[in-house]
């Protein structure tokens, strides 16, 4: 080992013999040579003080859990005994799953909302639950009929003007009042039932359904002076 | 379409009226059985004395077995609190994610339309002094244009806010500037019958 002091703070430092001429960084920051030669005398090492003797530790003794009788599992094609577990031949059934109406012992089934159920079961009605909701067509029909309202009332509007009629024009209010209904029949639909989504389809449709409406009416009130 | 995985039963009619269970075999249709285990078992299950414990809920801390585990939005938890998530009303991630999404395209949609409008508007505003038919034109079709956008932000802000989704004020934001942007539009077009 060399062995020699930082020329900032002092203090000795010891490196292999190896890294002799290497640059190290004391832990003041300071970087200094590894000389060729020890020019610090190393410093003293206290012996370390005996360590206590102490007595092993005792545990209590582990409880195990009561061994399970025989698991053995149900081989695939066994003929279905009603009076066993449908998972452990050598078990005898406990309870009858509410759902696939199969025997199981008492590990096997759970109780989930009040129905005593298996694993199997129990699983695919939470799977049932998270579904994603499905989107309301009607919500879609709405917003189809009210975006197709608007070029088919610029389209009666054309007509209406070479015709000097305005009372053809009432047949543009159709379809956003389809638009209306849908969307609004559609908003109830979605509310009452969870697993329904579409809300913003809806929303979308009773506004732009709303909009043309207004519009519409006001070609029709105001139409005739307007090409006149 | 369902087909069985262990007895290669075909089944044409849906999941939903077959159930969890082959009507053949009888065995689990949606369920893999032949997983090895991965899990190591320590403790006992709080729901099946005996049963060893595979895991520990992390919602009550309770430890449950393999036959309890449940996974319920994309988390593995024991039935009870499955029981009381329902109960609660708690929206899957991936609807919170869905809704997250659905404000932020409603304000963008609405600043889009916004813009549209003031674009019009700008336009009809600057050649006031020169009534050609084009700028006049394009000021409308400008204005009319930005009505679509906000017509749909309306529909996705109100969708928010409907279902107490997150980032209400910034879809309350959408529905506020979608509506004044279709209330001004439809106010001009009154103003302008009117006047001529």
């Amino acid at each position: 080992m060399l062995w020699f002091a930082c020329k900032k703070c002092g203090k000795v430092i010891g490196r292999p013999d190896s890294s002799a001429g290497a640059l190290v960084f004391c832990d003041c920051g300071h970087g200094s040579r590894v000389p060729w030669e020890s020019t610090a005398t190393a410093p003293k090492v206290e012996p370390l003080a005996q360590a206590q003797t102490l007595d092993p530790i005792r545990f209590d003794p582990v409880r195990e859990p009561t061994p399970a009788p025989s698991m053995e599992r149900r081989p695939r094609n066994a003929p279905i005994d009603a009076n066993s577990c449908f998972n452990h031949t050598t078990l005898d059934k406990t309870g009858v799953c509410m759902a696939c109406a199969l025997s199981f012992c008492a590990r096997c089934l759970t109780t989930f909302q009040n129905q005593l159920l298996c694993t199997a079961c129990k699983n695919y009605q939470t799977r049932i639950l998270q579904r994603r909701p499905e989107s309301s067509k009607l919500a879609l029909v709405s917003f189809l009929l009210a975006l197709a309202a608007g070029p088919i009332m610029i389209t009666l509007v054309a007509m209406t003007r070479s015709r000097s009629s305005t009372n053809f024009l009432l047949l543009a209010l159709l379809p956003p009042l389809f638009a209306l209904a849908a969307g609004v029949m559609a908003m109830r639909w979605i509310n009452r039932d969870s697993r329904r989504a579409g809300q913003h389809l809806a929303v979308s449709g009773i506004s732009l359904g709303a909009v043309v409406g207004v519009m519409t009416t006001l070609m029709l009130l105001y139409g005739q002076k307007l090409w006149a | 379409m369902v087909e069985c995985r262990h007895c290669r039963a075909v089944f044409e009619t849906e999941p939903e009226i077959i159930g969890a269970r082959c009507p053949d075999c009888k065995l689990p249709l949606f369920e893999r059985s032949d997983r090895p285990k991965r899990e190591i078992e320590s403790g006992t299950c709080a729901y099946h004395p005996g049963a060893a414990g595979v895991q520990t809920c992390p919602r009550c801390s309770n430890r449950v077995c393999a036959n309890c585990r449940t996974r319920w939005h994309d988390d593995n938890i024991c039935p009870r609190c499955v029981e009381a998530s329902i109960a609660a009303r708690e929206p899957h991630p991936r609807e919170v994610k869905g809704r997250q999404m659905q404000s932020i395209r409603g304000f963008v949609l609405a600043l889009v339309g916004g813009f549209l409008f003031l674009l019009g508007m700008w336009i009809l505003y600057a050649s006031r002094n020169d009534p050609s038919t084009g700028a006049s034109a394009w000021s409308v079709l400008l204005i009319l244009l930005g009505g679509l956008p906000c017509i749909v932000a309306l529909g996705q802000g109100a969708a928010v806010i409907l279902k107490r989704g997150p980032m209400l004020r910034l879809a309350t934001s959408a529905v506020a500037i979608a509506s004044a942007q279709i209330g001004l539009t439809i106010g001009l077009m009154f103003i302008n019958f009117w006047r001529n």
